[in-house]
């Protein structure tokens, strides 16, 4: 082994790396932010949303809830980032009663509408109208989630009459959006036993077919590649 | 196994990012797909379960470019880090040529990771692959959450829980906010290379 034609190579692979990622063009809206971050009164909410992104428990969901309540005063007079707290507000009340089966893109709004509110918050010399832009998207982003979840609904209630409701999240407004609470026997920690064993019954199902589908994909592989 | 074809002049190796489920896989993956969009110009592929979860991989090709008059490229895979999708994880680890162990820095997943990185160990075995001799750099993910007073696992208690035997290059990292980890993606492509290198001309 020619160790200078190794070192050599390892030279070459570590230079073009350097190349091809090399950070030094920074972001400046990241920069910013992290700059005005410190005293924003938005710090508390993005802890407890950090926490949500890795575990959604009760705890955590019930904070968000105080948390956004404790902005909405403190932006009651601020249009822009009011509407968005409603947004956050309106998604953490579903989340919290769907939980695991809540729709797959409800976490991924909080963060986008968290992220929107950040901005407009910490972003100095921003526009009115660029407010507003971004408050748009957020808007249309919400209404299309809703649909996504009322489709999911529907389809969910033609399928099985014996399925988990869907929570209806209402038409945002002037006035704060409320997410329209489904029944409380419904709720999927007060469920009745016989109806969670019936849903474990079938997610174990789920997992192995999943789960055999895979291993038989992989014999598949084998017998290939003998 | 990586391709190494000759004629073509081409190299295409393969690197798996491994760890507990919510560890922060495939947000690295993310971060560099996000960051470097106008430097890399294949598409991220990502297949998710309810929940936002990975169900079977993430995949985001490559192109390094030319090394040594070859044309390189990396494969960059997530595994589904959920205890339950075991079989699927073994298949994504097949033919691995470098590893990304992502643990988890919380200090309530001090067991995961370790369960973890001994289920890695197993898949590689069945592999007839060692944990000790294939390319492998670890990541301490999620050590931005201290700031937020979220309790995390001191990096000296995670380096002697998982690398004081494997003794391999390691990282703190944010795979949300980008610290770190474009290193770990370095360090992992070029000790692949160096070991491709190695074993090609041995």
């Amino acid at each position: 082994m020619d160790e200078s034609k190794q070192g050599d190579m390892k030279a070459q692979v570590d230079s073009r790396l350097d190349v091809l990622f090399s950070e030094v063009q920074s972001d400046p809206e990241s920069q910013a932010n992290q700059s005005d971050f410190p005293e924003s009164p938005l710090k508390p909410l993005k802890a407890i949303l950090l926490a949500v992104d890795w575990e959604i428990t009760d705890e955590t969901l019930a904070s968000l809830r105080r948390e956004v309540k404790r902005l909405e005063e403190i932006y009651s007079e601020e249009k822009i980032p009011f509407t968005l707290l409603q947004i956050l507000a309106s998604i953490g009340n579903y989340v919290r009663l769907n939980k695991g089966k809540a729709h797959p893109s409800a976490i991924k709004l909080i963060n986008s509408a968290y992220l929107a509110l950040e901005k407009t918050v910490t972003t100095h010399g921003m526009t009115q109208q660029e407010k507003e832009r971004l408050l748009l998207t957020e808007v249309a982003k919400f209404k299309k989630l809703k649909e996504e979840i009322a489709v999911r609904r529907e389809s969910r209630e033609e399928e099985s009459s014996d399925e988990v409701v869907m929570p209806r999240v209402t038409e945002l407004s002037s006035s704060p959006a409320e997410v329209e609470e489904r029944s409380p026997g419904r709720a999927v920690s007060q469920i009745a036993p016989h109806e969670a064993f019936a849903i474990a019954v079938e997610e174990i199902k789920d997992l192995v077919r999943a789960e055999f589908k895979v291993l038989r994909a992989e014999i598949r592989l084998w017998r290939n590649s003998k | 196994m990586a391709l190494i074809n000759m004629k073509k002049r081409e190299v295409q190796a393969k690197v798996v990012y491994y760890g507990p489920g919510r560890g922060g896989k495939t947000t690295n993956l993310e971060y560099i797909y996000r960051k470097f969009s106008n430097r890399i110009k294949t598409e991220m592929v990502t297949i998710k379960t309810h929940g936002d979860r990975t169900l079977f991989f993430d995949f985001l090709p490559l192109d390094i470019g030319q090394i040594a008059g070859f044309t390189v490229r990396m494969q960059l895979y997530t595994v589904p880090g959920q205890v339950k999708y075991d079989a699927t994880r073994r298949l994504v680890l097949r033919g691995a040529d470098g590893v990304v162990f992502v643990a988890d820095s919380l200090a309530i997943r001090r067991k995961e990771n370790l369960l973890s990185l001994k289920n890695l160990a197993e898949h590689l075995a069945s592999y007839k692959r060692s944990i000790f001799s294939i390319p492998l750099v670890l990541q301490y993910n999620k050590r931005d959450l201290a700031d937020q007073g979220i309790p995390l696992l001191p990096i000296d208690t995670l380096e002697s829980d998982l690398n004081s035997k494997l003794k391999a290059p390691s990282f703190e990292a944010s795979a949300l906010a980008g610290p770190n980890v474009v290193q770990t993606m370095k360090k992992i492509i070029s000790i692949t290379l160096e070991s491709l290198q190695k074993e090609f001309q041995s």
